[in-house]
């Protein structure tokens, strides 16, 4: 428990000095939207989850997209996975899986159906044609204005063609290169340049590099928009005892996932409100069975605590807290919990969540280590 | 005079491309999206050409854009497949 704890401070001192060093750079562009906690919603492929993987309670899931059911040689690119016919397939999820208690263990099966998708990125829109022309037609006219000062310098016309095709193809490479620095092109193209930038405003910019930045922070805001809005899933679930042979659980749930801080320089802040009805075995019968009736309702707030350069989430930290209520009126009513999730991305798709929980019964917390990969095809 | 054909294949079909073709004597533009996808046609007089182009790709797609034709280019076309989401900038000489 101190050694998980000594961990969770370590790592939250570390992305503190990370990320003061990391706001001298250029903003990146986002290339995925997805965080920790959307995935273990609805995944985009395949997941494989260890939980508690240092207890003696763990359990193993898999879950797949019912698209990795179906010949990817048909779906092999972005574009044919993303067509509307695969929706309900990338949508759909089903999951599996074993988890072992001290006296008995059960497997697992779960359907999940996605009500509501607002951040799938093949619904992703960001068109600018105003903009973009007008900074094709500003680096043409630098093109012709440099070319004029060549001849007027006393250039042939060949060379002055020569000269200004170079300046033209210099700034186009450098600019593309996002990594803002030394112009390559020459000091007077890039004096004609800004001059008419200054008065061109496309994407309200007064120099060139201006325009660039603008540019790319207009595609990140709404980049960034698009991350945060919202996912609906349902999902029926059953488990059965294979030590007793018999189902000692069954149930469906509902989960709402939004953003609740709309500011987009922050990283996002997200709530997951997860309810559910189930059945499940009681106890102090003799035989498993479903005779408990409960309802319960978990709301979470998830942070994103750093992101790595290209802008994807690699460190969150979710605080939340569950109620239940037996319908049985002659049961003791449990207690609500706490738990605090810190997930931290230590591969590129591993990641390691550490789960902090308040025990009400035993009054103390517990900490348990688990393990998920998310396995994606693009 | 020669007719030149310029596509922009957009994997996904959501990000753009405006294109501008132009020398000292004329100047050409057009605009690729998920709406205006088709192949643009352009009837151009034999000569040396400058190409800009100015769009966004889309997250997890790419954007290629390819100009058949013509009798040479610098660089080889297609042009670089652009495969990182945001804003992109490629140019091109092109001989016709």
């Amino acid at each position: 428990m101190k050694k998980i704890i000594v961990l969770i401070l370590g790592l939250s001192v570390y992305h503190c000095a990370i990320g003061q060093s990391q706001a001298m750079h250029l903003e990146p562009v986002a290339n995925s939207f997805l965080t920790e906690l959307y995935n273990s919603n609805l995944t985009s492929y395949i997941r494989v989850v260890g939980n508690n993987i240092t207890s003696s309670n763990n359990g193993f899931q898999l879950k797949m997209a019912l698209i990795a059911f179906k010949d990817s040689a048909s779906w092999n690119t972005l574009g044919a996975y993303s067509k509307p016919s695969n929706l309900f397939l990338r949508y759909t999820q089903v999951s599996a899986g074993v988890t072992h208690q001290s006296k008995y263990s059960d497997a697992t099966l779960q359907m999940t159906f996605t009500l509501h998708n607002g951040r799938d990125s093949s619904i992703f829109v960001y068109n600018d044609p105003v903009n973009e022309e007008k900074l094709n037609t500003t680096l043409k006219n630098a093109w012709q204005q440099y070319y004029q000062q060549l001849i007027a310098k006393g250039h042939t016309a060949n060379e002055a063609d020569l000269l200004s095709n170079a300046a033209f193809n210099a700034e186009y490479t450098y600019l593309n290169q996002r990594k803002l620095g030394k112009n390559p092109a020459p000091p007077d193209f890039v004096t004609i340049l800004d001059s008419l930038f200054k008065s061109s405003n496309a994407f309200g910019g007064s120099t060139v590099e201006d325009a660039m930045k603008n540019w790319i922070k207009d595609f990140n805001d709404y980049a960034k928009k698009i991350s945060r809005r919202s996912l609906i899933t349902l999902y029926p679930y059953g488990s059965y005892d294979y030590t007793y042979a018999a189902f000692d659980k069954a149930g469906l749930g509902l989960t709402y996932l939004f953003s609740i801080d709309n500011n987009l320089t922050d990283n996002p802040l997200q709530l997951n409100i997860q309810g559910n009805l189930y059945a499940a075995s009681d106890t102090t019968l003799k035989n498993v069975n479903l005779e408990q009736k409960i309802g319960s309702l978990s709301l979470g707030i998830n942070k994103v605590i750093a992101t790595d350069i290209k802008g994807q989430s690699k460190f969150e930290m979710m605080l939340s807290a569950t109620i239940q209520h037996n319908v049985e009126s002659n049961v003791k009513q449990k207690s609500p919990t706490a738990d605090l999730t810190i997930k931290y991305k230590i591969l590129k798709n591993l990641w390691v969540p550490i789960d902090l929980k308040y025990d009400p019964q035993k009054k103390g917390i517990f900490g348990y280590l688990s393990i998920t990969s998310n396995l994606g095809k693009f | 005079m020669a007719t030149i054909t310029v596509s922009a294949a957009i994997l996904l079909g959501n990000g753009d491309a405006s294109v501008n073709i132009f020398n000292h004597v004329v100047t050409y533009e057009h605009y690729f999206d998920a709406a205006s996808p088709n192949p643009w046609n352009l009837d151009l007089d034999a000569g040396d050409y400058l190409v800009g182009v100015a769009g966004n790709c889309p997250p997890g797609g790419s954007v290629e854009i390819n100009i058949t034709g013509i009798s040479g280019s610098t660089p080889a076309m297609p042009l670089p497949k652009i495969t990182v989401a945001g804003p992109y900038l490629q140019s091109a000489n092109i001989n016709v």
